[in-house]
């Protein structure tokens, strides 16, 4: 048998036994019901919320919020990080400020936003853009600092204009630190948009989990869960392949 | 020993340096990287710099591309005081990975001078396939830099500067990270273009012997200060070969003289 | 200007326009506060002691976490990187899992914990147990091999090569891991104080604000900026401890 075909049929029958031990825990009482759903309940429960659309309009709500709040502060670091980064002036005086902000917490402006907008979307929009911001800020930033000097005496040398040598140097010479920014940021965003849904009480993925576990319904929030994890995992692989478009010259 | 036949006609100096020096803070802190540097170049000639690491070779050529002002002295480029790096003055670096876009392939490294200089796209394909021809890059066209060996990477340099259509090329240490055989293949490629465009070179090296065999002149410079030691005229015919000139007894000669200068320092 | 000026330039003209603004009535209190105020809101959290035991409550989750994630993660590391089919056969379970933001199992955690630090202690052991897992599997994976050649060249027995070569090889890559777990234990603590767990330092923020004390939520925020920096700059020092 091929070795792929192999290593794919044994990881199908591991996962598979897995599941299958997780069955087994909750139908023998091992572990309390209330606590642990089994595999057929989350999954028939996901099949529930597929067919009924309840399930797509979660994952809307969450992807809509998600992107709005990431997109704009991907957009606004992106400018402001080219800018600084090409100025040693700008970079002088404001990475050490921004730096500083590095280690908080992006859930920390939370209680912030909690007090200048409420429990509102609109809290929760800028929670996502606010954390979102920092990662990719600061990459950008690093990226153009760490323009190998030589790429900069040869752009010199051949008397680039400085917005022709941040187009066709500079940015490209950047692009693998700022995705780098771009993955941390997107990871963030996924657990801002979760955090404040459930906050807030804001219709989405992180929502559905919240109310399945305060009203006891321990298949929901599985599903939720598992929900949650898929589109997780959509969502960051949709970035990697972006990168193996974009990067494509990048050697491993 | 300057064997300068007098009947030859004076022959422009395309870069003037005069009494330059970089040195840093005063007193018991004062520390020169290189003190009272004065020589000229002639358009069309082959200058080597050699000395010992340490001595500022490195620091002057950025000097005089432009990337470096000294602290005193004045360094004349076509009579002109240099300002900044332009495109009269190419560089070829010795870091060749750092030197290149990793994300253009060796054509659109070429191209990438052209394109500044806003060159119609024809023009730039037609130029591009000419320096690739003359620099034996034609398989590896499509190639990223990556994908290429060290003496591949710096062909690709070296094309790179060529179409900038450059009054000089400064060089630093461009073959010292290649092992020795890619050296001398490079060497005896460089002689070669050097001689049929009749390329003004200033070569920055710390092999004496790659500095005889590739210049028209040599200038030692020592040391802690960094200054120059001597100025000799390479009286070797051209085209020179790796064995035969090397075993040339002027050649051996003169190895002789600037080894001992180069070491005492 | 020289460079540290420059870097204090731009925030010590921002606080000081802020105070001013503070002064005029031009920005509203109650929602901006002001530096003098949020400074004074700081010192007394120190010297009360509120800060220091808030600090406390977190660290100890963090750790918490951290412990069990070491263990899990280096153990299953170790057994994943040592057995390449073992780490193919449970990719998808793993990663699946890993793609799970751990935050989002606050809710579960509360209905099996409920309030108080196992919660939030077992929230952050998930989070942090994937890096070093991770790093963990990649570093037994990667031993270099001329590191063994070495040690069969010096013919070590087993016990030498495990304790003279494998152990410390492993260790350094591994201490990786453990620096970008420390990272998030701090974070993924504070957000699930944040959230819903009354102790620590993000319930600390939470009530200040929900109490209408804007200075006191400032004060919290530089502190933690503050902490994170601590913790930074320890991670660093460890690292050229380690290094030296």
């Amino acid at each position: 048998m091929r070795p792929a075909l192999y290593n794919t049929l044994a990881a199908a029958a591991f996962t598979l036994l897995v599941l299958i031990l997780w069955q087994f825990v909750v139908e023998v009482g091992l572990v309390n019901r209330l606590f642990l759903a089994t595999p057929s309940q989350a999954f028939s429960a996901i099949a529930e919320r597929a067919l009924s659309g309840t399930l797509w309009s979660a994952v809307l709500e969450t992807a809509q919020r998600m992107a709005a709040g990431w997109v704009v502060a991907v957009l606004f670091a992106l400018l402001l990080g080219t800018a600084i980064g090409n100025s040693e002036n700008a970079h002088q005086f404001l990475s050490p400020t921004l730096e500083f902000f590095r280690p908080l917490p992006a859930s920390a402006v939370i209680p912030v936003a909690v007090l200048f907008f409420g429990l509102t979307a609109t809290m929760s929009t800028f929670v996502i853009a606010f954390g979102s911001l920092w990662p990719v800020l600061l990459a950008t930033i690093y990226g153009y600092v760490k323009v190998p000097r030589e790429l900069r005496e040869v752009a010199s040398t051949l008397e680039m204009g400085k917005l022709r040598y941040i187009a066709t140097v500079a940015f490209p010479s950047a692009s693998i630190d700022i995705m780098a920014g771009l993955r941390i940021s997107l990871a963030l965003a996924l657990i801002l948009t979760v955090v404040t849904e459930m906050q807030a009480s804001l219709p989405g993925l992180g929502y559905e989990i919240f109310m399945a576990q305060r009203t006891f319904r321990s298949a929901d929030l599985y599903a939720g869960l598992i929900t949650l994890g898929a589109f997780g995992y959509l969502v960051s692989h949709l970035l990697l392949l972006a990168e193996r478009r974009l990067l494509w010259w990048k050697s491993p | 020993m300057k064997l300068r036949a007098v009947a030859q006609a004076p022959a422009e100096n395309i870069v003037e340096a005069e009494h330059v020096s970089m040195v840093f803070g005063t007193g018991d802190t004062r520390h020169a990287v290189f003190e009272d540097i004065s020589f000229e170049v002639r358009l069309g000639e082959f200058l080597c710099i050699v000395g010992s690491s340490g001595c500022g070779k490195t620091t002057l050529l950025r000097q005089i591309a432009g990337l470096q002002k000294p602290t005193s002295g004045t360094i004349r480029f076509n009579g002109e005081p240099v300002a900044k790096p332009t495109l009269d003055k190419a560089i070829v670096f010795q870091d060749y990975s750092k030197a290149l876009l990793p994300w253009r392939t060796v054509s659109g490294n070429i191209a990438l001078a052209l394109e500044v200089a806003g060159t119609p796209k024809d023009a730039i394909k037609t130029e591009v396939n000419d320096l690739l021809l003359k620099m034996g890059l034609l398989p590896a066209a499509e190639k990223l830099p990556a994908q290429l060996s060290g003496g591949m990477q710096q062909r690709v340099q070296i094309a790179r500067s060529l179409a900038q259509r450059p009054k000089i090329i400064l060089m630093d240490e461009p073959f010292g990270a290649l092992d020795a055989i890619t050296r001398q293949v490079l060497q005896d490629e460089l002689q070669t273009l050097a001689r049929e465009r009749n390329m003004t070179v200033i070569f920055i090296t710390h092999d004496l012997e790659e500095a005889l065999y590739l210049g028209d002149t040599v200038i030692v410079l020592a040391s802690n200060p960094g200054r120059i030691v001597k100025q000799i005229d390479v009286d070797l015919a051209r085209p020179r070969r790796q064995l035969e000139t090397r075993e040339n007894p002027t050649f051996l000669r003169l190895r002789h003289e600037l080894h001992g200068l180069i070491g005492k320092h | 200007m020289s460079r540290s000026w420059r870097a204090i330039a731009i925030p010590a003209a921002l606080l000081l326009s802020w105070e001013i603004a503070a002064d005029t009535g031009w920005i509203d209190l109650e929602f901006l506060s002001r530096p003098s105020q949020i400074l004074i809101a700081g010192i007394t959290g120190l010297t009360d002691g509120t800060f220091l035991f808030t600090t406390w409550q977190t660290l100890e989750a963090a750790l918490f976490g951290l412990a069990i994630a070491l263990v899990v993660g280096v153990l299953v590391g170790i057994v994943l990187g040592l057995s390449r089919f073992s780490e193919m056969m449970s990719r998808p379970v793993v990663e699946s899992l890993r793609s799970i933001p751990s935050i989002a199992f606050a809710p579960l955690s509360l209905l099996l914990f409920g309030f108080g630090l196992p919660m939030e202690g077992m929230i952050v052991a998930y989070a942090c147990t994937w890096p070093i897992l991770i790093t963990t599997t990649a570093a037994v994976r990667h031993i270099e091999p001329r590191l063994i050649e070495v040690s069969q060249a010096l013919e070590m027995n087993s016990f030498q090569r495990v304790t003279k070569i494998i152990v410390p090889a492993v260790m350094s890559r591994v201490l990786v891991g453990l620096r970008t777990a420390v990272g998030f234990a701090l974070v993924v603590a504070v957000t699930v104080e944040i959230l819903i767990n009354p102790r620590g330092l993000g319930y600390g923020v939470m009530i200040a604000q929900q109490s209408l004390k804007v200075d006191v939520m400032y004060a919290y925020l530089v502190w933690l900026a503050l902490l994170g920096i601590a913790v930074n700059a320890l991670l660093r020092l460890a690292d050229r401890e380690r290094a030296a």
